[in-house]
């Protein structure tokens, strides 16, 4: 199976090589899209992350007695059909073409497996349709 | 073809005709009417009329041939659905007791216009508010009133006999007014020019975010969907015209600002660039935000998505070959929107085919296109009209007055920009 897998460790835990352990023991193919350490060094990882279901559930369940918050993420943006009026402009800015638009139906198409969760394409939005499950990190 | 139909022209036409021998060749028979705006309105109230969309008839052109399309279809419908900053609705409160006169008012903390009667504003799309700045502004105060929810009007005036209070605030619905009108004054653009970066860093635009180096491409209109593009000559399109807007039934009220009725034309009349604007009006009080949305552009402001909605009568032949225009037929200017001036190099001419495809070519590079009109909203509004022609709920307005043709765009007088 190939998902998307969101965690934050709380500071005591940022100096923790996770992702060493997920290789190294599960055997998990990662793919680091997202990687944050904030203010009060509480840190952020969103993977791509492949491998058998049974390897991820275990290593979710060692993550989580590690003392980490773990979340398998279909998709990294939702999009509001009701205020997604069609327009197309976020596929302007989105480089990987997860969010396509073309003829002949002219309806925005996005494919959450594709999406690597960049977030270009929320200020984009002029109908503030899209909305990121993954906090941008704060500055 | 540069002229430019008339009520003096038609009549030296029709004198022509009657004058001329028939073997004339097709120009005069080309203009000879087929039917009228009253002959179809007398087809709308009997159930007969024949309305296809803009892009139908591309179709039935393709399968039955010109001929045959001529002599069915009466009307054909055209529909955009895009940002158009130039807009705006003007309100009218009913007054206070004691009356305030509202010289200087927000409505959600956005800034409308108090230099006019007691209780009567104009608030803008592109005026942001004061607390939220683009994320909020006229256009979404005016679309929250269409959806029936409350804004708060808050005003200040200096106090007079006539208007004795000073300080007023008031939590309205669209339907505790007494008018609230939607007047844009410049609309559907009859043709845009498509939007690129050549510079090394982003650049925030109306047409969207511009990724350096040529890294993407934007666009507007519906291409053949597309209501002046259609009628490129404005030859059925004037004043008075009914039109649907926002989901409303509207009218053309005016040219729009800034409307260019001499720019360069293709073989087919479409303009190259932009043309010619419409000015419309519509009561809010029978919109649907389906059809009018509030837009917000990163790092530039906000704007106002408009629904419009134009019927084009096939009143002779050459109405029906400017319907039967398709996207890789009309052109438009690719413009470098990095550059910080009035005039803009162009990088190539693009036409809508190449630009609805996905991607076009910049110096060898294919480079991605994305459009700014939403086409599938366009397509759901010229359903709806040809739907309202055909079951006889919107009959055609003749134009009462034409709009000026061959007549271009001024810049602005003696200007010395300070900062």
């Amino acid at each position: 199976m190939k998902t998307k897998m969101y965690m934050t460790f709380p500071a005591t835990l940022t100096n923790t090589p996770v992702t060493y352990e997920l290789i190294k023991r599960f055997d998990l193919k990662l793919n680091i899209l997202k990687a944050n350490i904030d203010f009060n060094l509480m840190g952020s990882l969103l993977y791509d992350i492949e491998g058998p279901s049974k390897s991820i559930s275990e290593a979710i369940e060692y993550l989580q007695n590690l003392g980490l918050n773990v979340d398998l993420i279909p998709s990294v943006i939702t999009i509001d059909e009701n205020r997604c009026t069609d327009c197309g402009l976020c596929t302007s800015v989105c480089g990987i073409k997860a969010l396509t638009i073309a003829a002949p139906d002219w309806k925005l198409n996005f494919d959450p497996a594709k999406c690597v969760g960049c977030n270009h394409c929320i200020p984009v939005c002029p109908s503030r349709a899209i909305s990121g499950l993954v906090p941008e990190p704060v500055l | 073809m540069v002229g430019f139909f008339n009520y003096e022209t038609a009549i030296e036409i029709e004198i022509e005709i009657e004058t001329e021998t028939e073997t004339e060749g097709h120009t005069l028979s080309d203009k000879r009417e087929k039917r009228t705006f009253d002959e179809i309105n007398e087809k709308i109230r009997n159930g007969t009329v024949v309305v296809c969309t803009a892009e139908e008839i591309l179709e039935m052109i393709d399968r039955d041939g010109e001929e045959a399309v001529f002599e069915a279809v009466d009307v054909v419908t055209t529909a955009t659905f895009g940002p158009m900053c130039s807009s705006g609705a003007f309100l009218n409160f009913g007054h206070s007791d004691p009356p305030t006169r509202l010289e200087k008012l927000t409505l959600n903390k956005v800034e409308a216009y108090g230099g006019l009667a007691a209780v009567d504003t104009y608030i803008g799309a592109t005026a942001e508010s004061e607390d939220q700045g683009y994320e909020y502004g006229g256009a979404h105060v005016i679309c929250d009133l269409i959806d029936g929810k409350e804004v708060v009007l808050e005003a200040i005036s200096k106090g007079t006999d006539c208007y004795p209070g000073k300080k007023v605030k008031a939590t309205v619905k669209l339907e505790d007014l007494n008018e609230a009108y939607l007047f844009n004054p410049r609309n559907a653009y009859q043709n845009y020019a498509a939007a690129t970066n050549g510079s090394g860093k982003a650049v925030y635009t109306y047409m969207g975010t511009l990724l350096p180096n040529y890294g993407n491409v934007t666009y507007a209109t519906a291409g053949a969907l597309s209501p002046l593009l259609n009628d490129p000559e404005l030859r059925t399109i004037g004043m008075g015209t009914r039109i649907l807007v926002g989901g409303a039934v509207g009218y053309v009220s005016w040219n729009g600002t800034q409307c260019n009725t001499a720019p360069t034309r293709n073989t087919n009349g479409t303009p190259i660039g932009t043309g010619a604007t419409l000015a419309v009006i519509g009561d809010l009080k029978e919109m649907d935000t389906k059809y009018i949305s509030p837009a917000v552009f990163k790092a530039y402001g906000t704007s106002l998505n408009v629904g419009i909605g134009i019927p084009i009568p096939l009143l002779d032949r050459e109405m029906l070959r400017f319907c039967a225009v398709r996207n890789e037929d009309i052109e438009t200017n690719l413009i470098d929107y990095s550059v910080p001036h009035l005039s803009r190099p162009t990088v190539r001419k693009v036409n809508y085919a190449e630009l609805q495809s996905g991607q076009i070519e910049i110096n060898g590079k294919m480079v991605k296109t994305s459009p700014t009109t939403s086409m599938r909203k366009a397509r759901e509004i010229a359903d709806i009209l040809k739907e309202k022609i055909q079951n006889g709920s919107f009959e055609l307005q003749a134009p009462v007055k034409f709009f000026t043709q061959n007549q271009g765009v001024k810049r602005m007088a003696n200007a010395e920009v300070l900062e």
